[in-house]
């Protein structure tokens, strides 16, 4: 018996050991903003962004990032522990493109244009994250904290939170898109039936607590198996998210709010890599076009 | 011994929500008598208070981005707290979406909104008003929110009222949004003459109120199945209620495709649900003072009870011309119980007198409701 716990001690000692020689590494993965080739901000001019070949400028561009992994040498995808920032929450990230330059108005002067965090000390040669909140974040008001509690992220008809909001204006007219999870319902949650749920959702539903499920989650999944993080960033390509995309600003609605029926949402829903059908993934999210790695 | 204690704390907690609902709240409701008191969630308990800062905020219109628009200015008390417009104005001049509901008894409903399944409280509900953007209700967000709160603490009216129902706590928007719930919860009536008449004074309805009453609830018009019990409409909750049961009905008013489709920008509960059997549906609202709140429908497209009548009677609405083209009455999705009536005009008044029975005067000029500042 002793001789085990001796055991025992020994390799939790050196689990320990091996603990302090494991240190953290700090990852920055920094993002750019493209119009095809060029960089562009909220004072550039996107000459022809769409099929139509209208000119566009900026209103706004911000989107929540999480779920930030990186590939080590065995090929296991590691998490990245995102540092907490006025950008960054609850491992979700916000990156913002909008400082009230040109024809920005939605946001603040405040940009942020990448993603800080920290990872066991390795080698580490791909990159795979998510566009979008988390679905444990994306319903419950209390954890709107950090970049979450800015009200224009939130997307109250449907509880949740626009992953994705990009907006443009010309001098007559305006294109919008808020990509989030639509198709929702309040529904009972199953929980132990010991501990009553003293949450208000769970007086509404007479003592069961409840949540908010979404039949179409539209969450972009961003994968590139070979990215090094030293030298390589990630690029946001407005141009290449539009290919093929027109924006028929002449119907009534000039917008995409992640419905595939809005009239310039299915071509935009599959540039994301997303299924028209059900906002999942499926085969396509290799196809996306909007992210790019350089 | 260990485990006896922490059995018995297991069922303190289980017993705590159902007691902790009613400790500290110092409010009752005046026109309730038999009725089952509203649903309150717990973390935003009654307290007359806060009841009456909610009214003061309702009635502001330093609460919008151009201090031109009050709640009160959609749910204006004359008009049975709803407004007299086809579809409301918001406060930068965007026609809204949708026909603003009157709040009479809002707070038994158990969804919130014409069309919106998420909603189940009107805390939820509330944030769409204030920081909606397409189109913009109050136009509250992030760059302008911390001036419009400033601008109610820097009054000494405002600061003493929040610091009495929110002692040392730093003040946010959810403060308020608490606030203004609490008031909307107090704004319940059952005491129009239809209520009395069920109450037991026979004499509160007229004779041909009563031949009406009849009427709705018959078998040959079907009205009940969706205006129905004290609310005078399905989608419902109380104090006691443990089930919630969503509410939503298409009446043939539209029928644009072969899907049902009604009109952009307002498809229904398919716009959350994404379902196209739930294509033109919209939450039933309850019909007390509906003699007050025309026009009437989600898009204030009917202008009159006479004419909503006669809609019904023919089991929809069939558009003949105009971008709006298609019969309603063969919209895939309507519900079966829009299937048409013949009423004599006898019947039709008495339908008619009826509704009026469901108006509430001593609701609609009871003090405690009406604007503090004086009339807007």
């Amino acid at each position: 018996m002793k001789y085990l716990m001796l055991v025992i001690i020994a390799i939790i000692n050196a689990c320990n050991m091996g603990e302090k020689e494991t240190k953290a590494l700090d990852v920055k993965i920094p993002f750019r903003l493209y119009s095809g080739q060029s960089e562009v901000d909220c004072t550039s001019n996107l000459m022809s962004l769409s099929q139509d070949s209208i000119d566009f400028q900026l209103q706004d561009i911000r989107l929540f990032i999480s779920r930030l992994h990186l590939k080590n040498e065995s090929g296991d995808w590691i998490d990245v522990a995102l540092a907490e920032n006025d950008f960054q929450n609850q491992n979700v990230a916000l990156l913002d493109f909008e400082n009230l330059a040109g024809f920005c108005s939605e946001g603040n002067q405040d940009l942020n244009t990448q993603i800080v965090g920290t990872i066991p000390a390795g080698k580490y040669s791909g990159i795979k994250f998510e566009v979008g909140v988390p679905e444990d974040i994306n319903h419950d008001e209390a954890k709107a904290k950090g970049p979450m509690s800015l009200v224009k992220m939130q997307w109250n008809w449907t509880m949740g939170y626009k992953f994705l909001k990009w907006e443009l204006l010309n001098d007559t007219t305006s294109w919008s898109l808020h990509l989030g999870s639509i198709g929702c319902k309040v529904s009972p949650k199953k929980s132990n039936p010991l501990r009553l749920d003293r949450s208000m959702e769970a007086i509404a539903h007479g003592g069961v607590s409840s949540s908010v499920n979404c039949l179409n989650s539209n969450r972009l999944l961003i994968e590139f198996s070979n990215f090094d993080i030293n030298s390589q960033e990630l690029i946001l390509d407005l141009k290449a998210a539009l290919t093929g995309v027109s924006l028929d600003l002449e119907k009534p609605g000039a917008y995409c709010l992640s419905r595939p029926e809005d009239p310039n949402c299915k071509q935009l829903l599959q540039n994301f890599g997303l299924s028209v059908e059900d906002g999942g993934c499926g085969d396509f999210c290799q196809q996306q076009k909007f992210i790019r790695a350089e | 011994m260990k485990p006896f204690v922490i059995l018995a704390l297991l069922f303190f907690n289980a017993c705590d929500p159902i007691n902790s609902k009613f400790e500290g709240t110092s409010w009752e409701w005046k026109h309730i008598q038999k009725q089952p008191r509203p649903f309150v969630p717990e973390f935003n308990p009654m307290d007359s208070s806060k009841v009456e800062l909610g009214r003061f905020l309702f009635y502001d219109s330093n609460l919008s981005a151009n201090r031109n628009v009050a709640c009160a200015t959609c749910h204006n008390p004359k008009f049975g707290f709803g407004d007299s417009l086809k579809r409301s104005i918001g406060t930068l001049s965007d026609t809204l979406h949708r026909n603003a509901q009157p709040l009479i008894n809002v707070a038994y409903y158990n969804t919130f909104t014409w069309m919106n399944p998420v909603f189940t409280t009107l805390e939820d509900q509330m944030r769409n008003p204030l920081f909606g953007e397409a189109p913009k209700e109050m136009g509250l967000n992030d760059q302008n929110l911390p001036d419009v709160i400033h601008r109610f603490l820097s009054q000494d009216l405002y600061q003493e009222k929040f610091a009495a129902v929110f002692p040392k706590e730093a003040i946010t928007i959810d403060h308020f949004i608490q606030s203004i719930a609490a008031f909307q919860r107090t704004i319940v009536s059952f005491i129009s003459p239809y209520d009395r008449f069920l109450d037991g004074d026979i004499q509160a309805l007229t004779s041909e109120q009563v031949m009406g009453k009849d009427l709705f609830f018959s078998e040959k018009l079907e009205c009940s199945h969706c205006h129905n019990g004290r609310h005078l409409s399905t989608a419902y909750k109380d104090e006691e209620s443990r089930l919630g049961e969503l509410s939503f009905f298409n009446t043939g008013m539209y029928n644009l495709d072969s899907l049902g489709s009604y009109p952009e920008p307002n498809l229904g509960l398919f716009e959350a649900s994404l379902k196209n059997q739930d294509r033109g549906k919209f939450r039933p609202p309850t019909l007390r003072n509906v003699a007050l709140t025309a026009p009437y429908l989600h898009d204030g497209s009917v202008a009159s009870l006479e004419e909503i009548i006669t809609i019904y009677a023919s089991g929809g609405r069939n558009i003949i011309e105009g971008p709006h083209q298609g019969d309603g009455r063969q919209n895939p999705n309507k519900s079966q119980f829009i299937k048409g009536f013949k009423l004599t005009s006898q019947e039709t008044q008495a339908l008619l007198a009826f509704l009026h029975s469901l108006t509430d005067t001593t609701f609609l000029n009871e003090p405690e409701f009406q604007n503090p500042f004086g009339l807007l």
